[in-house]
């Protein structure tokens, strides 16, 4: 019986490679992968934190709750009004934007931060 | 006909699972979709990469580093081609990378180390042939055991070869040409010892 090894033989044996078990790799990989998202999420959110409290020492409490009460009134006639592009666009809304103080667009920016990070999270 | 419909149907299903999870992992950087994408195809790249740098803990570690620059390059992935293919070419690439950084080689032996044996336990199981196979795969040179293992071990054609190693289909062909005839000679002298014992 001959021990030379057949063509055919040979590609048999290639076209079944060993399979490689998993052992870990999967998870350690994906935690690998999420380490950085993770401390992404981590600065950002630290960052939206420092920027508020900057904001609540910046700004009196009476002043700050002024400021949210004029933009939620803001916000909510903007959404009860029916929508009237041409209206909207003449007065309505740039005029009243312009009583938002940087205070209250600052707090604003923070809570937008905040919630985008939550939002990458999920 | 309906035989050869009913063989692709599974290969039909498997494509679409897995076009679905690469949209959902690009689309939503969904993890946990791309956590199944690596379970579809850690194993083929892995054993590719030990083949190339006989070293576990070395081929686990540029298989780490090949799926997660692949996270991070999945915008970059057309679907012209197949994905395991772009895994195998980003791999591929690593493994160059880390050959060439400060002439690696003589750093894998000092850091890793060329292993002589085979981790069995690396291996959901081996036969004895699939064992002597893979100690005669480390005689090869890198680009021989890479156009093999892509051409006779994933089905990969001579073409798509060339495109994932980056070298013309002459040389994917020449590299199989003289590897096959290294393996071959290697598993019969094996087999001629094993014989006369």
């Amino acid at each position: 019986m001959s021990t030379e090894l057949e063509d055919e033989t040979l590609n048999a044996l290639l076209a079944q490679p060993s399979q490689v078990s998993d052992r870990g790799f999967c998870q350690s990989t994906l935690k690998l992968i999420e380490e950085p998202a993770a401390r992404k999420a981590k600065i950002f959110s630290s960052a939206g934190l420092a920027w508020l409290i900057l904001v609540l020492v910046i700004v009196s409490p009476a002043e700050l709750s002024q400021q949210i009460q004029k933009f939620s009134n803001l916000f909510s006639s903007f959404l009860s009004k029916p929508l009237n592009l041409a209206e909207l666009a003449q007065t309505s809304f740039p005029s009243s934007g312009m009583e938002l103080t940087i205070p209250t667009f600052a707090l604003l920016l923070g809570v937008i931060l905040i919630w985008l990070i939550n939002l990458s999270r999920t | 006909m309906a035989r050869r419909r009913l063989e692709k149907e599974p290969i039909n299903q498997l494509l679409n699972k897995e076009r679905s999870l690469i949209q959902r992992a690009r689309a939503l950087h969904d993890r946990e979709a791309y956590g199944t994408l690596m379970q579809l195809h850690h194993g083929k790249v892995r054993a590719f990469l030990v083949r190339l740098c006989h070293n576990h803990a070395l081929a686990d570690d540029l298989a780490q580093d090949t799926f997660v620059s692949a996270f991070e390059k999945l915008d970059t992935f057309k679907g012209s081609g197949s994905f395991s293919g772009w895994l195998f070419r980003i791999a591929y690439n690593k493994f160059l990378q880390r050959m060439k950084d400060e002439a690696r080689r003589e750093e894998i032996t000092m850091t890793y180390g060329i292993e002589s044996k085979i981790h069995t336990e690396f291996y959901e199981d081996m036969s004895a042939n699939q064992i002597d196979l893979e100690y005669a795969m480390r005689s090869l040179k890198p680009e021989q055991a890479a156009a093999i293992s892509l051409c006779h071990s994933y089905g990969y054609s001579h073409r798509e070869a060339a495109d994932i190693l980056n070298t013309p289909v002459g040389t994917v062909k020449t590299n199989i040409l003289r590897g096959r005839t290294q393996l071959r000679a290697l598993l019969n002298a094996k087999n001629r010892a094993s014989g006369s014992k």
